[in-house]
């Protein structure tokens, strides 16, 4: 099975965005999926190749501008109901 | 490794707005010898440069600063307030403050695991919002 690489994003990538990597990790085991899923900031999130990013509501307008990947906004970064509504579908997507 | 001590637990803390809410959570991470000064407006600066996307969860937000030689060692401070203030995102209005300070590397990654299990559990913000004495705050986090 395709290994996507999905990042989570927030101001420095040592907060917020290891919150929100640990429910996207719980999300994937959920659903029985494997990825690897890192973190990093806001400045250097479009200079690493990934697949999908996923970051807060504030940050994603800046990240999209210049990502060329799908970047999921989370609103609620412990609501693995909202990651998975807001990501799943993209995630098998991008796996088809 | 306990997350939480008393000296860093500010219950109904009176700030009348987000910046005086980061700054008040900030000093307890100061006073108890965990970031310098410089930390605390960091943390500001931050909320100014990025906007309130530390404002994580509804009711809740969680302040931090890029890692640096101003954290001295890696922790958190927790204040409740008495007076939810807004950040300015759906998450408003903010009830809880868990400031970060934060080293990089493994330690940290051991520390923030245990933060995400503690704000993993069902109602944390409103449990923790509820509580009357610093010895509650405590029995909930450092389970």
């Amino acid at each position: 099975m395709t290994r996507l690489k999905i990042i989570a994003v927030c101001g420095f990538g040592v907060g917020s965005s290891l919150l929100l990597k640990m429910k996207v990790d719980e999300m994937l085991k959920k659903n029985g999926m494997t990825h690897n899923v890192e973190t990093c900031d806001v400045g250097s999130a479009t200079s690493i190749a990934c697949d999908i990013i996923f970051t807060s509501n504030e940050l994603a307008g800046k990240i999209s501008e210049r990502a060329s990947v799908p970047v999921i906004a989370i609103g609620n970064f412990l609501d693995l109901d909202e990651i998975q509504d807001k990501g799943l579908d993209i995630i098998k997507n991008l796996m088809s | 490794m306990s997350l939480l001590s008393t000296e860093r637990i500010g219950l109904l803390d009176e700030a009348k707005d987000s910046i005086e809410s980061i700054i008040s959570a900030g000093n307890y991470l100061k006073q108890a010898g965990y970031v310098t000064d410089g930390y605390v407006q960091s943390m500001v600066n931050s909320f100014e440069q990025n906007g309130p996307y530390f404002a994580l969860a509804p009711h809740f937000a969680m302040p931090h600063a890029r890692p640096s030689d101003e954290v001295l060692k890696t922790g958190i401070s927790l204040i409740t307030l008495k007076n939810p203030v807004d950040f300015g995102n759906k998450n408003d209005p903010i009830k809880v403050i868990i400031a970060l300070a934060a080293k990089s590397g493994e330690e940290h990654l051991i520390f923030m695991k245990k933060v995400a299990s503690v704000l993993m559990q069902e109602n944390i913000i409103e449990r923790l919002y509820s509580c009357k004495s610093a010895d509650e705050i405590l029995a909930i986090v450092n389970q």
